[in-house]
């Protein structure tokens, strides 16, 4: 197995405006796929837009950022998010 | 080979039970059928247990079946469970027919039960059922079964030409189907102008679109050897020829995946089911369909081979699929009306199916040429433990006759 450096960039392919989620999640929040300029497609949680349905536009560049995904037990845990890459 | 007949249904009523132990929801359900069955108990030769989250909310993820089943009044035989997310209830049902059928018994039970309501807590209730996928780091970050289902669904609409006002008219139909069901968890009707002005879950799903994850409730069937003597005698003895069909596929790479709805598991699962039956589409009378959330029941009528592809919108706009229309689906209210306790679901459509084709439906019952009873019932049915992405991992199809 080889190891890569992913970019980090991408285009919007998919997403959605979700009002309820797990525990600890703060909502409403958007899930999304973004197709890396790597090659992959990859789930993401998105970040840097409105979580309304005309917030996220499809076909935007993005790049990953490392932010808050959920609250467990008073811990933030963080991971990857995509935000628009103008910001 | 002996030919399975479900002899007894019963039910719990789905709805929210915080009082009662998931014991005594199965206990009600198992009587209930027992009784219906009008068979002697002592000749129960097994018992399949479908539950999928009473390790997640208790910690007992072992010994589930004989602690679930053992306080209902049986003992001395095995006791087996089975899990499998919203299909463990057709799986569990599969296997008890499999039992009869392979002649080591005579007598096999099914039973679904779950619990899932919480009193001010509904996050814990979607985070239960994200159990039912593969722990994956998409789901520690965020993608839920309505996230992932509703992006799929959003495609099929640009593909086939469905709108937000044919998933409106689905949930309508459906609650309207539950209003005289007494085991149903909504009993109340609504209009497709208040399903589509209702809060948005995830666009363009409304909440009555979408099946609601906080539910309890327990269903039973009693399946015995054709020609095996049971007190109940009058009505019709119900058939069964079925068929679960699993794959997993959510080790393919993302770009790789068909969508969460995808048709080619459940198709190929209704082929089989049709030829072990010799029936066909055309000789359907009623369906039950795992419409989770509404897009689900739209891509059955597909599956089902109802129509075309491209053709279920207009089936459903003709109100053919509808009580009184040429083939009622979901004519207990579906997850949709009925309710969703997850592994109770799909013996509660056997049990919807049972009742329509003897007769006992009452003011939902479903006749053919106005005065004859329907005579083959559908079931389609799944559970998607490949998770979120991952694609349907079980597809259950069944057929029952009389």
């Amino acid at each position: 197995m080889d190891h890569f450096t992913l970019v980090g960039r991408g285009k919007l392919v998919d997403f959605v405006v979700v009002e309820r989620g797990p525990s600890g999640y703060k909502v409403p929040y958007v899930q999304a796929y973004v197709k890396l300029v790597d090659g992959p497609k990859i789930y993401t949680m998105l970040s840097g837009v409105e979580p309304i349905e005309s917030g996220p536009k499809i076909g935007e560049s993005m790049e990953m950022i490392i932010d808050v995904i959920r609250c467990e037990d008073g811990i933030d845990i963080v991971g990857w998010k995509f935000q628009p890459e103008a910001i | 080979m002996s030919i399975a007949e479900v002899v007894g249904v019963g039910m719990h009523p789905f709805g929210k039970f915080p009082e009662k132990s998931v014991t005594q929801l199965a206990r009600d359900a198992i009587r209930a059928a027992i009784e219906d069955s009008g068979i002697d108990p002592r000749s129960i030769g097994i018992v399949y247990v479908a539950n999928c989250y009473l390790g997640f909310f208790t910690g007992q993820s072992d010994s589930v079946a004989p602690i679930i089943v053992g306080r209902s009044g049986l003992s001395g035989m095995p006791m087996i469970h089975v899990e499998g997310g919203g299909a463990a209830g057709s799986i569990a049902f599969h296997q008890a027919v499999l039992a009869v059928e392979s002649d080591q018994y005579d007598v096999a039970i099914a039973v679904g039960v779950e619990k899932l309501y919480v009193p001010d807590n509904p996050g814990i209730s979607i985070s239960a059922i994200a159990t039912s996928g593969e722990k994956s780091i998409a789901t520690e970050m965020g993608l839920t079964w309505i996230g992932d289902l509703t992006m799929s669904a959003r495609k099929l609409m640009s593909e086939y030409g469905w709108t937000q006002r044919d998933f409106a008219i689905i949930a309508e139909k459906n609650r309207f189907h539950a209003f005289e069901n007494s085991d149903a968890e909504l009993r109340s009707l609504i209009s497709v102008d208040d399903v589509i002005s209702s809060r948005v879950v995830a666009y363009p799903l409304t909440r009555p679109m979408c099946a609601g994850a906080a539910v309890d409730g327990a269903s039973a069937v009693v399946i015995s050897k054709a020609g095996y003597e049971v007190s109940r005698k009058i009505n019709p003895q119900v058939r069964s020829m079925g068929f679960v069909g699993g794959r997993y596929i959510s080790n393919r790479a993302v770009d790789d995946r068909p969508g969460m709805l995808s048709q080619d598991e459940a198709g190929r699962a209704f082929k089989i089911a049709y030829e072990r039956a010799s029936l066909g589409p055309q000789d359907l009378d009623l369906a039950q369909v795992h419409d989770a959330i509404a897009p689900e029941e739209l891509l059955s009528y597909q599956m089902l081979g109802l129509c075309e592809p491209g053709g279920e919108a207009d089936l459903l706009r003709s109100g053919a699929t509808r009580i009184g229309g040429r083939i009622p689906v979901n004519t207990d209210g579906g997850l949709l009306g009925r309710g969703h306790p997850i592994a109770a679901s799909g013996v509660a459509q056997i049990v919807e199916s049972v009742r329509q084709l003897r007769g006992e439906a009452g003011k939902r019952q479903i006749y053919k040429d106005d005065d004859e009873l329907p005579r083959v019932a559908a079931i389609q049915n799944a559970g998607a433990q490949g998770g979120p992405s991952g694609s349907t991992a079980v597809s259950a199809a069944i057929i029952l006759t009389t």
